[in-house]
């Protein structure tokens, strides 16, 4: 038994152009008993910016309140808020600080970054369970259906999709990766940010 | 007789004083002005700014910074308590930051805002701890909280370096606070609305500081209320500009003569 | 004092002979109303080394019957070895070529029939039926059997599987008001589906690489409607006026 697959779950990322989005199924599980069709793994950090914890159920609670903490400081000190960037290098070293101890959470992150003209630049961003950071510029996976992901978002995404397009490709992408894994499923939610507002959708799913 | 108690902040005079404790208060006393005033629904804070001149760089003040202030004597110590420091700047800086951390390491562990006076508290265990043991000197600084917490609600803190603190309806820390105290005393009304409390705490702020005309050069200004929308305190700590509209909406801005006058 | 070796001697060990290995890559196969495509990447591989960048998976067993064969490349050579045996055989005994569907049972009983020490493959099985239609059956290592529209197997069967099911099945996909979704699709769409689950698998599976081979039946009478002139396009076919057997190898990543 590997206690990466202990709940399940799974969450993925994908690019568009001027927005990114971020989704993730809604089961949370005790091995193949299910325990739950409503349990939230993708959290808000900033107004531009989503963080999404696939893994263990107590890590993923104890994490995002960990994140929280240094968020908030890094805000009231620098009196702004964190850029999607720092937000990456906050969550790569709070999990290599426990490189020996690891929180069983392999983070999955979306924003859109503010670039020196005003504008705004779509960010995407993963690690494994002990920081290593990937900045991949179409789509981040992660999670027990991650496999399942990769294949059907490598053969439905494509560059510079508009935000509806953008969550008609996640939502298949989720929704077909995750009917094929036991341990995800249940439903799922997607968020899709802009950067003049951000679109929250629950999606229905199959329920076996 | 002072020489021989005075060098050590651990060592009683025979007539049973801590006299680097006296001497940190006298040096609060004479620095900027920091005015505190409860309200029914919110609390209201102003200070006065000693640190001017038009060579200071004022623009992170002006047009960064999500809360205003130009950071050296009002500061966001949680999304529900904001702090105004009377003192040495420096030893005041190091507070904040003690502060922000214990508000943000009581969040991690309740998942719940601190509550206003366990803040205060915290920050008077540390200011205490320092007057106690050897080879240390006290913190050069008093402090005002103005706070909101679900179970006591609205509530305004003082603090002062030997790490006593006590609750206030209204009152003042730093030069002047005697003059201060005493209007406060003549004009507090209870059942005051904040608005009201704004007006008092300008008015109050204009006959205390040194110069003639208020100005946002001189003043720093920052209110406490409850967002009934959101369900949670709003803090706001005024920019510049939103001082000096302050000040005209109140009639309190300098007239144009004071400014023909530099 | 004990010497480390003497210590271990003095417990009895188990050494023992592992028969199975792994060998990578990836089949996949459609069905169409009056075709069938079934396609093999042709990476063999043995842990993290390529033992060769051309090794077939996939093999023509009549003019209207292919076999995909995965995982241990050793037992999948000597399977199709011996079901060609059982079909000439059967020429032999009826003077024509078993049907799908027989080939389909066979295969099944040649696999139990190893059911305590399996040949270690995956078989998919795809051609044209007796009536004309294309066909696909996916077997287990021992013998479990189902004639299904579409089937991934292999290294990258997980990459492959949920895309198909979206792309062929239409799952989670709604047809718009007033229309419904087709239940077979023309073999230009499915030939490209393939190419693309190819390329994905590829990019992303170590396993997956280097070359593709296509084959495609064709039902009794149809032709490839305007499909003559793809790219590298061979025929197979040896007997006339009957179902057509086609092959085409397209170039996959190497890296």
């Amino acid at each position: 038994m590997s206690i990466m697959e202990y709940n399940g779950g799974s969450v993925i990322a994908m690019v568009g152009k001027d927005c990114v989005a971020i989704a993730s199924d809604l089961r949370l599980g005790s091995q193949a008993l299910g325990i739950s069709s409503n349990f939230q793994r993708i959290f808000p950090v900033t107004d531009r910016v989503y963080v999404g914890l696939p893994g263990l159920a107590t890590d993923v609670t104890t994490l995002r309140e960990r994140f929280r903490y240094r968020v908030n400081m890094y805000t009231i000190k620098e009196e702004r808020e964190i850029e999607p960037e720092t937000f990456a290098h906050l969550v790569s070293s709070t999990l290599y600080q426990h490189r020996f101890g690891p929180y069983f959470i392999e983070p999955v992150m979306a924003g859109l970054s503010k670039t020196p003209s005003g504008g705004f630049k779509p960010f995407i961003a993963a690690t494994d369970l002990i920081g290593c950071l990937n900045f991949a510029k179409d789509f981040v996976v992660a999670g027990t259906a991650s496999a399942k992901l990769f294949g059907v978002a490598e053969g439905l995404w494509e560059p510079d999709l508009e935000a509806e397009d953008l969550f008609e490709t996640i939502s298949q992408t989720l929704l077909n990766a995750v009917d094929r894994d036991a341990y995800s499923g249940w439903g799922a939610i997607v968020h899709v940010i802009t950067k003049d507002k951000i679109i929250t959708r629950t999606l229905k799913g199959r329920m076996d | 007789m002072a020489r021989r108690y005075d060098s050590r902040t651990t060592i009683f005079s025979p007539e049973g004083r801590l006299y680097q404790i006296e001497y940190a208060m006298e040096a609060i006393s004479h620095a900027g002005t920091v005015l505190g005033v409860l309200a029914k629904d919110g609390v209201v804070l102003a200070a006065e700014k000693r640190v001017t001149g038009k060579l200071l760089d004022l623009s992170s003040a002006k047009e960064g910074g999500g809360y205003g202030g130009s950071g050296e004597k009002m500061f966001l110590l949680n999304s529900n308590v904001i702090g105004g420091v009377a003192g040495i700047t420096s030893d005041a800086n190091s507070l904040v930051n003690y502060a922000r951390t214990v508000a943000q390491q009581h969040l991690l562990q309740y998942n719940d805002d601190i509550p206003v006076e366990l803040l205060a508290q915290r920050l008077c265990d540390m200011k205490q701890g320092y007057t106690q043991f050897g080879g240390l000197r006290p913190f050069g600084v008093s402090l005002l909280y103005a706070g909101y917490d679900p179970h006591y609600h609205f509530q305004l803190y003082h603090s002062d370096p030997s790490g006593n603190y006590s609750g206030w309806k209204a009152t003042c820390i730093g030069a002047n606070n005697g003059t201060a105290q005493s209007l406060l005393k003549q004009e507090y009304k209870d059942d005051l609305g904040v608005e009201e409390a704004i007006g008092l705490v300008l008015r109050v702020m204009s006959k205390t500081m040194d110069s003639t005309t208020l100005g946002s050069e001189k003043l720093e200004f920052a209110v406490l209320t409850y967002d009934e929308a959101a369900k949670a305190p709003k803090a706001k700590i005024y920019k510049p500009a939103e001082i000096d509209a302050l000040l005209r909406a109140e009639g309190l801005a300098k007239k144009d003569e004071d400014t023909e006058m530099k | 004092m004990i010497m480390p070796d003497m210590d271990s001697l003095a417990h009895p060990q188990e050494r023992r002979f592992n028969p199975y290995t792994e060998n990578g890559g990836t089949i996949l196969a459609i069905a169409g109303a009056d075709f069938s495509v079934i396609a093999g990447d042709t990476r063999q591989s043995e842990g993290y080394s390529i033992q060769t960048r051309y090794a077939p998976k996939v093999f023509r067993l009549t003019d209207r019957a292919v076999l995909a064969v995965n995982g241990f490349a050793a037992d999948g050579n000597m399977f199709v070895k011996k079901v060609k045996q059982r079909l000439e055989w059967y020429h032999h005994a009826h003077a024509k070529d078993m049907p799908l569907r027989a080939i389909a049972r066979l295969i099944q009983t040649m696999l139990y029939a190893r059911r305590f020490f399996p040949y270690y493959v995956y078989n998919i099985l795809g051609g044209i039926e007796e009536d004309g239609t294309g066909a696909v059956y996916s077997f287990d290592p021992v013998g479990s059997y189902e004639r299904e529209a579409c089937r991934a197997a292999g290294a990258a069967q997980s990459l492959v599987q949920p895309f198909l099911d979206n792309q062929i099945y239409f799952k989670n996909q709604e047809a718009a008001q007033g229309t419904s979704h087709p239940s077979h699709l023309p073999l230009e769409t499915v030939l490209s589906i393939v190419i693309d689950s190819f390329t994905s698998a590829t990019e992303r599976h170590i396993e997956v690489g280097d070359g593709l081979e296509i084959f495609i039946a064709l039902s009794k009478g149809r032709t490839l409607q305007g499909m003559e002139s793809i790219r590298g396009l061979q025929e197979l076919t040896v007997t006339e006026d009957g179902e057509r057997l086609f092959v085409m190898r397209r170039d996959l990543k190497k890296d």
